[in-house]
């Protein structure tokens, strides 16, 4: 069934009716975009690329020569300089990272090195190909099987994930000379039943991980440790496989991949590809309300921008960042289709939750050229080849620089100008990215927050692992899961105290009758989410972790889903199942929240000293884990409590045990935000212990600062959120991955103090990306309230007035202008 | 990225202390045991209270409302049941143990001599001797079986940790029967713990390689996967390959799968050979039995080897009553037991597969006569009425065209 079905309901046009101004060319449009009285003067930055002629090189020397032919014959007689770098490296049998652009070619960094080695071996070298989507696109094992057929061998390429039949994975399994599946698929699947993969482990040469940007936080370190166990089954069966990544531009890619894989990898940056000239446009809606701050809608906005830059003589593409506003908006632009010289059907919606064969239909006519305007989310912005196109539209800006760029490079791939505009909304990140454009063109700055070791991740991997194959205390020292920090006492945890583990010797063997894999969720879901369920369909319609359900899934909330509002029925916390019922709402519900911290111990430490000078950094022991008798005595032993004196700021990252209470809640009606009731919330108070980043400024300060308790320590509350706010644009991760706790006089420290902190369970490292940026925070958090339009405090920087208090933008700023001008803090080693 | 401390391990001189506070940390981090949790307010709202209790009991009377994802209950050996405890346990080493060493290490051994003209029921070891291996290809569909000696078969049952499959369960007891000098040796290989478990396939698959061919109890699903799955683990070759396999649950099914309420092997023994165990100790108390044993608690492992012991006799058993189905009578004549109506109907089944159809109506009427028939029989039946009424009329057809 098609989801626009509405597409045949005008009448064909005749092009002479067609608007001329519609046959612009891109360079055209751009041109007329800024001269536009209304839309010119909102476009508050430009910027044209000029395009980039390519850089080739010719097939690497030892490439079999039937190889070259079989490209030769696609037309592609040399490869652009980054394949060919790539290539050698992977013949030379070296681990390489590819992180050039979108629609540079990388497919062929792999194929062909994994070609080679089946010609080498006359089709011994097995491949892996991993792709972190779900639902596989069969195009990849298309395109492979067709360059074996053309070689005429005998090999086979195939495609293993859930929809894979039973009747076919045992030749999969026998026969599949490379196999494309998810890391899914490999956790749950291939690894514990590596028996009946042997032919594949034994001679397993290369593994491709494709966009290992994408594995950051919970679900990355549950990968890491995946391809941990990959690479243990493998050296059972006597292989060693090389790895072939690719990643969208990231900063420290070559850490990244090493905490990935745990090898260093070549890193492959220098982009061989042409590009044609390409212009970007940021697009501020205007201020409505300069009181709330509050700005144009932007999907609204970009309907408007697209009766100036949508055209029959070119593609389009609008990415949105929710799938309801892909329906609303393709509603939107078929209704102006004619005014845009378009028929309905030339437009088109594309999301997750299309049915396969739509979604293969849209593809292949935007290939083809017949579908003029996408509406999509990110479901458009890996992998799937739908050809080039000509203008982005981003409405909204998608959380992190890899995505930006991904969804920029769908457009201006084959040397032709393109288009790119990004449409900001009204919240921090959008607005800071409006007034500091250059941050998207620089080197990228977002890291990843992964931890392969955090310890509740690691215990539950290592149970899958010791499945697999028993353990043995060599393997503490050598092998994939050596720099597993506490190994040996996690195995003698599982054995001792969980009984599903059971040593003899040197060995930890898993003993126990179930199948871990199938209960050790890679994305983190453990048993402690809570399900949502509809009280009517009896369906589950979301999952929240354990702290975020006190908060959102309490009795008496408003849960939304995608735009459509249920109101909680019931939350039966006991049994984590929380029934909802769909309603229409005007009001939406804000719950209020005693969050205690209390520090566990501290880890790095950098300080500023009042006069601005950096103080000297103290001389002692790296802290060990604390042996002492007691844990309990261990922590409070292990707590550093430095002296304020002469302090001006420092900041920590650490260890805390978090204690949430959900005390109330509040009706706020949308729009106004006008509050309609306040109810109280009666549920247990959650707890986790995890890795937080923290912030503490001296009394002294605090005072010269002008944050007193009372009214300004609302302005010490709006920092706290609006670090919060701006810290994916240093750490690849959403806002809500972080909680907050800001005491005006906190008890750990004497003094004001803001806790960042992760809200997984131990922490996946998004602690220590926040301490060693914490500088570039500051300052990015002051940009944001200097060139804030509002006058004393909006959604956009530190909070409305109602929240951050009449003063407390003023306070917010000076504070924030402290904190980042001078010099900066210098890290010293906790004692 | 490694936080710098994590890195230094703990010095072995503060060793307990620090694995002590490492376990103490992963039990808070993952949440083993919840901390005491302190009521949230000093006291709860009446009504909150019992609505608590309300759903409290609620959550009691209907299990499945409880957390089914919690792994306590299938953890460790706390499994104790009526049936369970029936069978007493034990402490040490199971008895009558010999050690057995081959190319991958040590394992243990119990070997057992029956005197063929033993009986397991109401029939006899020696009686699978005389079995006319036609008559098991034919109800097997399996014609491999045809030329087969049934003295040259090997009886095989496995004893695991799980039945999820996957190469953590384990494979701790090989039980193998086979014909030999005027008696059945039943060879029961054992693992005194999981690095036996090589040495004990690699035994196996020696035994598996000198056998003609295998007869099982659904072992073509499980007991073959499960040995083949963990040889390739140990690098061991598996056996299987080309080696016909009699397994008796798939005939055995065609012929009684609507008569008995499951088709489980116990219930099959009982109705078809009389076999009657007593104290028989479930094959789901394996696991349990050889984890208690390898963490020194007592177990019951000496069931567990009784019961995979009755386990290979019933196989040579029900193996040779299935090769008198056709007949319907045992070597001395006397009725064969079992659901005969089931029986016939199962045969007219397997007929019309050949399509035979006299012979399919034949087990058809045989059946009827027994009992009413089953609703899908009746769609047999008629079937084959109309096949072999277009048979008849396609005969005279072709003797009266010539005339015409
Ligand atoms: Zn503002």
């Amino acid at each position: 069934m098609r989801a626009d079905s509405d597409s045949d309901a005008a009448p064909r046009r005749t092009p002479n009716s067609v608007r001329a101004a519609a046959r612009l060319s891109v360079a055209e449009l751009v041109e007329r975009l800024r001269a536009d009285p209304e839309f010119g003067p909102r476009c508050v930055h430009w910027r044209s690329v000029p395009s980039r002629p390519e850089q080739t090189a010719p097939f690497p020397a030892c490439l079999r020569p039937e190889l070259a032919e079989l490209y030769a014959r696609r037309g592609v007689t040399r490869l652009w300089s980054h394949q060919a770098e790539a290539v050698e490296h992977a013949l030379a049998g070296r681990d390489v990272l590819v992180t050039t652009p979108t629609a540079s070619g990388k497919t062929l960094c792999f194929v062909l090195p994994v070609l080679q080695r089946l010609l080498e071996t006359d089709g011994k070298a097995r491949a892996l190909f991993l792709y972190p989507t779900k639902a596989l696109s069969q195009d990849q094992s298309t395109n492979l099987n067709g360059l074996i057929g053309e070689l005429a061998r005998d090999w086979h390429s195939f495609t293993y994930d859930g929809d894979t039949p039973p009747s076919v994975r045992r030749t999969l399994r026998e026969q599949g000379h490379v196999v494309l599946t998810n890391p899914w698929m490999l956790h749950a699947g291939i690894l514990p039943n590596h028996a009946k993969w042997a032919e594949l482990f034994r001679d397993l040469e290369t593994v491709v991980i494709d966009e290992v940007h994408t594995l950051s936080g919970v679900f990355g370190s549950s990968v890491a440790n995946v391809l941990r166990r990959l690479q243990r089954i493998a050296a059972h069966y006597g292989a060693r496989p090389r790895f072939l990544l690719s990643s969208a531009t990231i900063a420290d890619a070559q850490n990244h991949a090493r905490s990935l894989i745990g090898r260093e990898v070549e890193v492959v940056q220098r982009d061989g590809s042409p590009s044609g000239g390409r212009t970007f446009a940021v697009y501020n809606p205007p201020m409505l309300d300069a009181v709330a701050g509050l700005r144009a809608n932007a999907l609204e906005e970009a309907r408007r921008l697209a009766l100036r830059i949508v055209g029959p003589a070119h593609q389009s593409i609008f990415f949105c960042n929710r799938r309801t506003s892909v329906e609303v908006l393709t509603r939107y632009l078929k209704e102006s289709a004619h005014e845009m010289g378009l028929e309905r059907d030339e437009i088109r919606g594309y999301r997750g939750g299309y049915l396969p064969n739509l979604r293969r239909e849209i593809e292949s006519d935007l290939r083809a050229g017949k579908v003029k305007v996408v509406v999509t989310t990110n479901a458009l912005e890996l992998g799937i080849d739908i050809g080039s196109l000509d203008v982005a539209v981003l409405v909204g800006y998608p959380g992190s620089q890899a995505s930006f760029w991904q969804r920029a490079g769908r457009v201006g791939r084959r040397a032709r100008e393109s288009l790119v505009v990004q449409v900001a909304r009204s919240d921090p990140i959008d607005q800071y990215l409006a007034t500091h454009p250059d941050w998207l063109f620089s080197a990228p700055r977002e890291r990843l927050g992964l931890d392969p070791n955090n310890l509740v991740i690691l215990s539950e991997q290592a149970k899958c692992a010791a499945f697999e194959l028993p353990f043995s205390t060599a393997e503490l020292e050598q092998g994939p899961f050596a720099g597993a920090p506490h190994l040996g006492g996690i195995l003698d945890y599982l054995a001792e105290e969980s009984k599903l583990l059971h040593r003899r010797g040197e060995r930890w063997y898993w003993m126990a009758d179930a199948y871990p894999a199938e209960d050790v969720s890679l994305a983190g879901g453990g048993p402690d989410n809570v399900l949502i369920l509809d009280v009517d369909t009896k369906k589950a319609i979301g999952e929240i972790d354990r702290e975020g359900s006190l908060t959102t899934v309490h009795e008496g909330a408003i849960y939304q889903v995608e735009g459509e509002t249920w109101i909680v029925e019931r939350f039966d916390f006991e049994n984590r199942r929380a029934y909802v019922k769909q309603v229409e709402t005007d009001y939406f519900t804000e719950a209020e929240v005693d969050t205690e911290v209390r520090v566990l111990r501290l880890e790095r430490e950098a300080r500023r000293l009042r006069s601005g000078a950096p103080a000297p950094a103290a001389l002692a022991a790296p802290a060990a884990l604390a042996a002492s008798a007691t844990a309990e005595a261990s922590r409070s032993a292990d707590v550093a409590r430095p002296s304020a004196e002469a302090d001006d700021y420092s900041v920590w990252s650490g260890e805390v045990h978090v204690t949430t209470v959900a005390t109330s809640y509040k009706k706020v009606r949308y729009y106004t935000r006008e509050s309609v009731g306040i109810e109280k919330i009666h549920l247990p108070a959650e707890e986790i212990d995890t890795q937080a980043f923290v912030f503490a400024l001296s009394l002294e300060s605090a005072g010269a600062l002008g944050l007193e308790s009372g009214d300004r320590g609302s302005a010490w509350a709006g920092v706290g959120k609006l670090l919060r706010h701006v810290a994916p644009l240093f750490l690849r991760c959403q806002p809500q991955d972080l909680g907050l706790a800001t005491q005006v006089r906190s008890p750990h420290f004497s003094r004001p103090a803001i806790f960042l902190y992760d809200r997984v369970q131990g922490g996946v490292g998004l602690a220590d990306v926040l301490f060693e940026s914490h500088r570039e925070l500051f300052q990015a958090a002051l940009d944001v309230v200097e060139r804030c339009e509002c006058e004393r405090g909006c959604p956009g920087c530190v909070g409305p007035i109602a929240e951050a208090g009449l003063l407390g933008k003023g306070t917010a700023r000076t504070i924030l202008a402290h904190l980042a001008g001078g010099s900066g803090a210098s890290e010293r080693v906790v004692s | 990225m490694t936080r710098p401390s994590d890195d230094v391990r703990p010095a072995s001189a503060s060793g307990d202390a620090a694995k002590g506070e490492l376990f103490a940390k992963l039990k808070r981090l993952r949440r083993d045991v919840d901390p005491p949790r302190e009521p949230a307010r000093p006291a709860l709202p009446a009504w909150f209270a019992r609505r608590l209790a309300r759903e409290h009991e609620s959550a009691q009377a209907n299990p499945t409302r409880g957390d089914p994802r919690t792994d306590a209950a299938r953890r460790g050996s706390g499994a104790d049941s009526g049936a369970a405890a029936l069978a007493a346990k034990t402490s040490g080493a199971p008895r009558d143990l010999e050690p057995c060493v081959n190319a991958f290490g040590t394992h243990a051994v119990r070997v057992r001599r029956l005197p063929d003209a033993t009986r397991h029921g109401e029939w006899r070891l020696a009686d699978l001797l005389s079995a006319d291996m036609a008559e098991l290809a034919w109800l097997a569909l399996d014609d491999t079986l045809v030329s087969l000696a049934p003295s040259r078969a090997l009886f095989l049952d496995i004893e695991t940790t799980g039945l999820s499959g996957g190469a953590g369960t384990h494979v701790y007891m090989v039980g193998l029967a086979r014909f030999d000098g005027g008696a059945l040796e039943v060879w029961q290989g054992f693992a005194r713990g999981p690095e036996e478990e090589p040495a004990l396939l690699a035994s196996t698959a020696e035994r598996i390689l000198a056998s003609s061919f295998l007869v099982t109890f659904f072992g073509k699903s499980f007991d073959r996967h499960r040995l083949a799955d963990k040889m390739r683990v140990h690098g061991i070759a598996p056996p299987f390959d080309a080696r016909p396999h009699l397994d008796l649950y798939h005939p055995l099914r065609r012929l009684y799968g609507k008569a008995y309420p499951d088709g489980r092997l116990a219930t099959l023994e009982r109705e078809l050979c009389g076999v009657a165990r007593d104290a028989d100790l479930p094959g789901s108390f394996a696991p349990a039995a050889w984890f208690d044993f390898l963490a020194d608690r007592p177990h019951r492992l000496e069931a567990v080897f009784r019961h995979n012991f009755d386990d290979v006799q019933s196989l040579v058993v029900l193996c040779a009553h299935l090769a008198r189905t056709r007949s319907g009578s045992t070597h001395d004549g006397a009725v064969l037991s079992g659901a005969i109506g089931a029986r016939c109907a199962g045969l007219a089944r397997l007929a019309a597969r050949r399509r035979d159809w006299d012979d399919a109506l034949r087990w058809l009427a045989a059946a009827s006569g027994d009992l009413r028939l089953p609703d899908d029989l009746e769609e047999l039946a008629v079937e084959l009425r109309a096949r072999l009424a277009k048979r008849a009329a396609t005969q005279r057809r072709r003797t009266t065209r010539p005339l015409s």
